[in-house]
C-alpha cells in the first residue's frame, strides 16, 4: 500500500512535470551535466513561474530532492499559497525583513544543503518587471561563503516575463528559454562581496544572448 | 470518408511515402557510417512525415471535427512560435492572451457552426480593432506600433489564414459528389508536393537564387521544376475538385505560386529576427510554422478563388 503510493506519488510528479515543460515549450535537461551532491542553482527571477519550469526540465532524481528559496512573508499570505508553497513545492521559506540570529536565512540553506538537497535561489530577491535582471542582494555570496564545496550553478530564463508577468496568474503558453550553465569557476574571498555578485551576475548574463 | 476519392487521394500520400523511405533507407545502408548532414535532415524529415500524414488522415476519418481541431491546434503552435520570436513585452499580456485564449476557439468554432459570414469578418474586423485597444490599456508606448502590428500580424496569419484550409469544408458545390475533404486533401497535397519538388529540384539542379539575401536556397530551376511538377500532379488529380482539368491545373499553379510566396514573406520574417527555424516541434522541418509557412497564403487566395468560380 505504502509502495503503491509512493509510485503514484512519483507518477503524479512526473506528469506535472511534463505538463509544466508542454506548457512552457521547455525540453528536460540532461543530467550527465550537473555535477553530483547538493547544488545551489540561481536564476534571473521574472515570474511565478520561474522555479516550477526550473524544476520540471531537472531529471527526475534531481527534481524529488531540490528545494526552491522564497520570501516567507509572501508565501504565508493566505492558505492557497501557503499550500502551494509548503506542500506542492516544498519550499524553504525564508525571512526577508525582520532577520535575527534565530531566523538567519543563511544559516537554514546551510542546514538543507548539509542535509544533502539542493537549492533554487533568486538572487535579484523578488521578481523584476524590466527586461534586464537586476542587482543582486547579499544572500548568494553568504551561501557560497558557508558553503564553498557546494557548487553554485547559473540559468538563465528568458520569455517568462512575458508569459506571466508580475500581477498576472494564468500563463500566455509561448515558448521560453531555459539555459544551464557550467558551475561558477571561483569562490566567494572574505570581503569581496561586490565582486563576487558582480561576477555571478557577469556568469548569468553571458547566458542569455 | 466514405467517398472513394478520399481513399484514393491518402493511399496515394501512403505509397508515395513509403517509396520515399525505401529509398532514404537505402541510401542510409549504403552510407553506413558516413551520412552526409543532407541525408540524416533527409531521414529525419520524412520521419517527421510519417507522424504528420497519420494525423491528417486520422483527422480526415473524423471531419469536419477531427479537421477542425487538427487545424486549431496547428494555428495555436504556430502563432505559439511567431509571437515568441516577436518582441512583445510583459504589458501585451491582454492582448496576447485574447489571441490565444479568444480568438482561436471563437474563429475555428465560427467555422464549425458553419457561420460563414461572421467567420470572415472576425479578425480581419473585430480581432484587428481590439489588439491595439488592449495594448494601449497595457500603458506602455515604447515600441507600440510595432507591438500591436506584430500581434496583429500573428493572428492574421497563424490563426485567421490557416483556417480557411478547414474552411472548404464548409463550402457548397453544386455537381461535386462526395465529401468537400477531397478539395481540402487536394489543396494541402499540391502546396506540400510544392515545397518538396522546388526542395528536390533545387538540391539536385539549383544555382540561380532567386532572393538571394533573404533566401538562398530558394533558386530559379528549384521554383520552375518544383512548380512545373506540382502544377502537373494537380491537374492529374482534377478528379478531387470541382473542376475539369485545366481548371485544376490553373488552380494548382495558382496554389504553387502563392505558397512558394508565402514561404518568401516567413522566410524574411525569420531572417529579420535572425534565426533558421521557427521552432523545433517537427525534427528536421524545424517548427509548425517552417512547415505551414507556404500554406498560410495560399490557403485564403485558393479559397476565396473557388468560391467565387465554383460557388
Amino acid at each position: 500500500m505504502m509502495a503503491e503510493m509512493a509510485d503514484f506519488k512519483r507518477l503524479a510528479l512526473k506528469v506535472t512535470a511534463a505538463a509544466i515543460r508542454v506548457i512552457c515549450g521547455a525540453r528536460p535537461i540532461h543530467g550527465e551535466k550537473l555535477p553530483p551532491g547538493p547544488k545551489v542553482y540561481y536564476a534571473n527571477h521574472t515570474s511565478h513561474m520561474d522555479f516550477t519550469l526550473i524544476w520540471s526540465v531537472l531529471p527526475h532524481h534531481e527534481r524529488l530532492n531540490t528545494r526552491p528559496v522564497a520570501g516567507r512573508d509572501y508565501w504565508v499570505r493566505n492558505r492557497m499559497t501557503r499550500f502551494l508553497g509548503c506542500d506542492v513545492f516544498n519550499a524553504l521559506l525564508i525571512e526577508r525583513r525582520h532577520i535575527t540570529r534565530a531566523n538567519n536565512p543563511v544559516e537554514k540553506m546551510r542546514e538543507v544543503l548539509e542535509g544533502g538537497t539542493s537549492l533554487i535561489v533568486f538572487p535579484e530577491g523578488t521578481r523584476q518587471t524590466g527586461m534586464e535582471p537586476g542587482r543582486f542582494k547579499s544572500g548568494l555570496f553568504h551561501i557560497a561563503e558557508v558553503c564553498p564545496q557546494v557548487p553554485l550553478i547559473p540559468i538563465y530564463l528568458e520569455n517568462l516575463n512575458r508569459m506571466m508577468p508580475k500581477g498576472k496568474f494564468f500563463p500566455i503558453p509561448l515558448i521560453s528559454r531555459i539555459t544551464f550553465g557550467e558551475p561558477l569557476p571561483f569562490k566567494a574571498l572574505h570581503g569581496k562581496r561586490n565582486e563576487f555578485l558582480a561576477l555571478a551576475r557577469d556568469a548569468l548574463l553571458e547566458l542569455s544572448d | 470518408m466514405h467517398d472513394p476519392g478520399i481513399h484514393y487521394l491518402v493511399g496515394g500520400v501512403l505509397v508515395f511515402l513509403l517509396l520515399a523511405t525505401l529509398i532514404t533507407s537505402i541510401l542510409c545502408r549504403r552510407a553506413r557510417g558516413r551520412k552526409s548532414p543532407v541525408l540524416k535532415n533527409l531521414a529525419s524529415r520524412i520521419r517527421a512525415w510519417w507522424g504528420m500524414v497519420i494525423i491528417f488522415t486520422i483527422a480526415i476519418i473524423y471531419e469536419p471535427t477531427g479537421t477542425i481541431i487538427l487545424f486549431a491546434l496547428i494555428s495555436f503552435l504556430a502563432m505559439r512560435e511567431f509571437v515568441t520570436l516577436t518582441p512583445t513585452r510583459p504589458s501585451d499580456y491582454n492582448a496576447l492572451a485574447l489571441a490565444f485564449f479568444v480568438v482561436i476557439p471563437v474563429n475555428y468554432l465560427l467555422i464549425w457552426i458553419e457561420w460563414y459570414g461572421f467567420f470572415v469578418i472576425f479578425i480581419p474586423v473585430w480581432v484587428l480593432a481590439f489588439i491595439p485597444m488592449l495594448s494601449a490599456v497595457g500603458n506602455d508606448v515604447e515600441d507600440f506600433m510595432e507591438r500591436s502590428s506584430e500581434i496583429q500580424w500573428a493572428v492574421l496569419l497563424c490563426v485567421y489564414f490557416i483556417s480557411y484550409v478547414p474552411a472548404l469544408l464548409i463550402l457548397d458545390f453544386p455537381d461535386y459528389p462526395g465529401s468537400n475533404s477531397k478539395l481540402l486533401l487536394f489543396f494541402v497535397i499540391v502546396v506540400q508536393a510544392s515545397d518538396v519538388l522546388q526542395y528536390v529540384f533545387g538540391k539536385l539542379f539549383g544555382k540561380t537564387p532567386i532572393v538571394p539575401i533573404l533566401s538562398p536556397n530558394k533558386t530559379w530551376e528549384g521554383f520552375i521544376g518544383g512548380v512545373g511538377s506540382a502544377t502537373l500532379l494537380g491537374t492529374l488529380l482534377w478528379w478531387a475538385t470541382p473542376g475539369t482539368w485545366w481548371e485544376a491545373g490553373v488552380m494548382s499553379f495558382m496554389i504553387c505560386l502563392f505558397g512558394f510566396w508565402g514561404g518568401l514573406i516567413m522566410s524574411a520574417i525569420k531572417r529579420d529576427r535572425g534565426v533558421k527555424d521557427y521552432g523545433r516541434v517537427l525534427g528536421g522541418h524545424g517548427g509548425m510554422l517552417d512547415r505551414v509557412d507556404s500554406l498560410c497564403f495560399s490557403a485564403p487566395i485558393f479559397f476565396q478563388l473557388v468560391r467565387f468560380y465554383f460557388t
